[in-house]
């Protein structure tokens, strides 16, 4: 399985290695090459510099082959963008767009992207803890 | 009619100042502080400073009663993503973006949004027209299907010289719809010889443009 990861801040830090340890096959773009060290960090990943939203950096990337495309960056515009490509342009079988901004992620997901909102997931898991806790 | 325009930068700016001066209602959302304020010196309560493609920012700036959205950013990925929460979010009647990527033209009308606008298109057209030999010169796009109405001058060694309209083999989609010659403008019938010098008006689509251009200006 091949899998073309969108952006280099902490998500992806965490989900590359995970991803790479399932023997995927994992391409990280990053706009700024500000990964830290990829060789090193996560071997076998290769590291491309691009914003995602160009579609000739992602046809250098054969998006016409890979299984999976994640758009992780920190920029929920971008993430929007390089995801409705990898959709709609390249038809990669699986994509997932992630939104900081959680009041976006109805947004996207009405326009048929499958939406990821870290906020979100984080606001309702804090929300459960403190209820457990008796504070709510 | 009520108009929010996003990115106040050089073209933002002046299209504000355009669409107040014919007496549309104008909303000028411009995310950077020190830009925003200097659109508020010079505009007064037109300015509104946030990002325009959250939707806290479009619906402070009444973006469900906006008949037209503009999105002239710099950066088309904010731009796509204005129009489409005002589309898709606030059932905005008509949106409009700014494309600085050729290539993202198509992309964006795929997605929904109403008329996109291609600077480097635009730029492209205008060079096009100053440059006085065999130029191809994009006069109009026609959106919703895709094609340009494009103009050439028949050039003295064209092979077409000579030529009816009935000989030429145009490429698939591709249509002569005027001849301009010295006398003035004509109708392209059947018989219709063509001369170096005519000016050609036709209709194509994207991908045949090289081929149109050669048809019509190719050497023998």
């Amino acid at each position: 399985m091949q899998v073309l990861i969108l952006g280099c801040g902490e998500l992806v830090q965490h989900i590359a290695p995970a991803l790479i340890g399932e023997s995927y096959q994992v391409i990280i773009l990053d706009e700024h090459q500000r990964c830290p060290d990829p060789t090193p960090r996560y071997p076998g990943a290769e590291t491309v510099p691009s914003t995602g939203v160009l579609m000739e950096d992602l046809q250098r990337c054969d998006i016409d082959d890979v299984d999976a495309f994640l758009a992780l960056s920190e920029d929920d515009n971008q993430n929007a963008m390089a995801a409705q490509i990898a959709s709609h342009i390249f038809s990669v079988p699986k994509v997932i767009c992630h939104v900081g901004n959680p009041s976006k992620y109805n947004a996207y997901k009405n326009m048929g992207l499958n939406v990821v909102s870290s906020t979100a997931t984080v606001s309702e898991n804090m929300l459960l803890y403190l209820k457990d806790l008796g504070c709510m | 009619m009520y108009v929010i325009v996003v990115g106040c930068g050089r073209i933002g700016l002046h299209l504000t100042k355009a669409l107040l001066a014919v007496g549309h209602e104008v909303t000028a959302i411009e995310k950077d502080p020190v830009r925003c304020h200097n659109v508020a010196d010079e505009l007064g309560s037109v300015a509104l400073q946030g990002d325009g493609s959250s939707l806290d920012t479009l619906k402070e700036a009444g973006a469900s009663r906006a008949e037209l959205v503009i999105a002239v950013t710099d950066a088309d990925a904010v731009n796509l993503a204005v129009c489409q929460m005002a589309k898709g979010m606030f059932n905005t009647t008509r949106t409009m973006a700014l494309v600085k990527n050729p290539s993202h033209d198509a992309l964006f009308r795929l997605l929904g949004v109403d008329r996109v606008i291609n600077s480097t298109h635009l730029i492209l057209s205008n060079i096009e027209e100053e440059v006085p030999s065999r130029a191809l010169i994009h006069l109009l796009g026609l959106q919703r299907h895709s094609m340009d109405i494009v103009a050439l001058s028949i050039p003295p060694d064209a092979a077409v010289v000579g030529k009816s309209v009935s000989e030429l083999v145009m490429p698939p989609n591709s249509f002569i719809t005027l001849v301009v010659k010295d006398e003035g403008p004509t109708l392209p019938h059947e018989d219709l010889v063509l001369h170096a010098g005519d000016d050609v008006v036709a209709v194509t689509v994207p991908d045949e443009e090289q081929a149109l251009y050669e048809t019509l200006t190719g050497v023998e």
